[in-house]
């Protein structure tokens, strides 16, 4: 029971921090973005070619440092080429053209690092005894560095000034570019912030799952029932949801089989759809 | 019997009591009938008229791989259309009709190595079959207002569920090699006068009125007035609703009608291709339809077929040359058409070929 309580709240962590980017892009700029997971599966990358040149744990932490920076490097490009010219049109429009551009980076991904299945070792071998059950360490270690990851984010975003100027655009988009706050460029930075953050949580996944060129699409997913679930828009609604994707993840793949997590998942999310329109957090949908 | 129309009156008592009130409903509806033909513009049923002419001329002219590499066209092209009702007309955007496609795929796979050749009624329970389905899979999401992005992200998740869950059933979907399909459809009357259609081209000579009726048909509901109140949810849903019309009863029965459609879509697919498998119902296909509505330009109907056309003939070509860049391609188009061409090109050709 210890590990799938464990495994929970692993699954917990690493979803918010994926779901968060896809959240505040949406809540920002009213984008949908279909390229959301590929900044996951570049993270998850990032820690195979570490792995190809430096050895397991040194691999780990290079990677961990420089994967945010190539999911914010894709953030900005994708930003300048499309979302810019898109800002304006409606959110059936920002869904099509950010899908256009996973297709492409799916594609080169598949260039880069070929269309197998590659697995990540443990960075950390080993197990942890709790309470008479043999946990990895490795896994107490991620969500160690997902909680901290995550409570970095929640400081970022309530304290700095970055952080403060992204929850008045959220608010009152006008009003506050009234008040002499430069909302585009808020925005722009936070989609690069909720880009290097999925690209992060990608390198944590690593060594749990295997990083495929279209991986991106299951995790795309993933976090579209997260964020609907929490209510569009919502970063409360998206963490908490999180935590409720992640159990029912984890209870499913102990007692049957993790190919059916996605179909409880999803029945959740038609629960919640049909008794909370607005999701948990209540947003007006 | 209304004093009003005294033609109807002196008519209709002469016919037999059932047939009075027939008369009677027919009379008093026959100016939205009357109407609703007259409105239908000419340039357009003239062109696909002569284009479904020239397509039942193919045959004469080219060998077999032309002949199924046109069967696809017109299969994905009826895929794409029926995504135009939803998508172009209503303004719902479906990220998995691959899933109504497949599902007929698999259903007439199955009729058909159970001896039930007879297309028609293969047809027919593809269409009950998507129907119901369409209605079932999106009526949780009629509840929420933001209708537009919760719709394409539930029927993206669909998709996937569904590839996921035919991989995992694997003795009923074949896994991923698929299911090999044997034996041909027959049309006729079962029982009484059957023609087995035993050749890609026979079965094309079928495909192309099949296809063209039915996109008649989804354009000409386009035009009537209930595809007027599918615009108007578009335009405006809550104005739609004030006037007194029900969005979500006539977003459900689009929907149904259009997954109806790409379910009889996929039924078709399957004799051409005679192989089915799981992968159908991935993004890739539901991603595609949209493509090829979005190039020829969203409702239109017979844009589609433009749209499908343009871009699965090159890649079939381009794809046996150079493996691998279609994809770049792909998403290129997607990004290209929204920003620059977001209507499509139909728009685009009426203006060339204006004839004022």
């Amino acid at each position: 029971m210890i590990d799938v309580l464990f495994n929970g709240i692993l699954l917990g962590v690493l979803y918010t921090l994926l779901a968060l980017g896809l959240s505040l892009a949406f809540g920002m700029m009213r984008i949908v973005n279909f390229a959301h997971g590929e900044f996951f599966t570049v993270g998850m990358f990032a820690a195979i070619t570490a792995g190809d040149v430096f050895s397991t744990t040194t691999a780990f932490v290079v990677a961990l440092v420089a994967a945010p920076f190539a999911g914010a490097a894709i953030a900005v490009v994708m930003d300048a080429t499309v979302l810019r010219r898109i800002y304006d049109r409606d959110e059936l429009a920002t869904l099509l053209a950010t899908w256009g551009f996973a297709l492409i980076l799916q594609q080169l991904y598949r260039h880069i690092w070929g269309s197998q299945p590659q697995s990540f070792t443990y960075p950390l071998s080993g197990t942890i005894s709790v309470a008479g059950i043999q946990y990895p360490t490795y896994r107490v270690l991620a969500i160690g560095i997902g909680v901290v990851a995550t409570i970095g984010f929640f400081l970022f975003f309530n304290r700095s000034s970055l952080g403060l100027k992204a929850q008045a655009t959220i608010q009152d988009r006008s009003t506050a570019s009234a008040m002499g706050i430069d909302t585009q460029q808020t925005t722009r930075s936070i989609f690069v912030v909720g880009a290097a953050i999925a690209a992060f949580s990608g390198v944590l996944f690593a060594p749990i799952g295997a990083a495929s060129p279209t991986i991106g699409r299951t995790f795309i997913v993933l976090s579209f029932m997260i964020v609907i679930m929490g209510g569009l828009g919502s970063i409360t609604g998206t963490v908490i949801a999180s935590f409720v994707v992640g159990f029912i993840d984890s209870i499913t793949s102990v007692l049957y089989s993790s190919v059916y997590a996605e179909a409880a998942i999803f029945g959740a999310v038609l629960v919640i759809m049909l008794l909370r329109p607005g999701g948990i957090a209540g947003v007006d949908a | 019997m209304s004093p009003d129309n005294p033609d109807a009156d002196s008519f209709s008592s002469a016919l037999p009591g059932p047939l009075q009130g027939a008369f009677q409903w027919a009379f008093e509806h026959g100016d939205r009938v009357h109407s609703w033909v007259t409105r239908t513009p000419t340039r357009p049923m003239k062109i696909a008229l002569a284009v479904g002419a020239v397509l039942l001329l193919v045959p004469s002219v080219a060998g077999q791989y032309t002949i199924s590499l046109f069967s696809y066209v017109l299969v994905f092209s009826l895929l794409a259309a029926s995504l135009d009702l939803i998508w172009g007309y209503t303004g719902m955007l479906s990220f998995g009709h691959a899933v109504f496609f497949g599902m007929g795929g698999y259903l007439s796979a199955y009729l058909l190595r159970d001896g039930m050749t007879s297309l028609p009624l293969i047809l027919a329970a593809a269409f009950v079959l998507g129907a119901v389905l369409a209605v079932v899979m999106i009526y949780p999401a009629l509840r929420t207002e933001t209708t537009g992005v919760y719709l394409a992200v539930i029927t993206l998740i669909y998709s996937l569920l569904f590839e996921i869950a035919a991989l995992q059933f694997d003795k009923y979907s074949g896994g991923y090699t698929g299911l090999t399909v044997t034996g041909w459809p027959s049309i006729g009357v079962p029982g009484v006068a059957t023609l087995s259609l035993d050749s890609t081209t026979q079965l094309y000579y079928v495909i192309v009125p099949i296809v063209f009726l039915l996109a008649v048909t989804l354009y000409w509901i386009g035009l009537s007035g209930y595809g007027r109140v599918l615009a108007s949810i578009r335009e405006n849903t809550q104005r739609a609703r004030a006037v007194g019309y029900n969005p979500d009863r006539y977003k459900l029965t689009a929907f149904s009608l259009s997954g109806g459609v790409a379910c009889i879509a996929g039924a078709l697919y399957t004799p051409v291709s005679a192989l089915i498998s799981p992968q159908i119902f991935a993004f890739d296909l539901s991603g595609r339809a949209i493509l090829y509505a979005l190039l020829g330009g969203k409702g239109t109907i017979f844009g589609s077929f433009i749209g499908t056309a343009l871009i699965y003939l090159p890649e079939t070509y381009i794809t046996g040359i150079i493996p691998g860049v279609w994809m770049y391609v792909v998403g290129l188009m997607f990004i290209v058409l929204v920003i620059y061409l977001p209507d499509g090109i139909i728009p685009q050709l009426n203006e060339a070929f204006r004839n004022d």
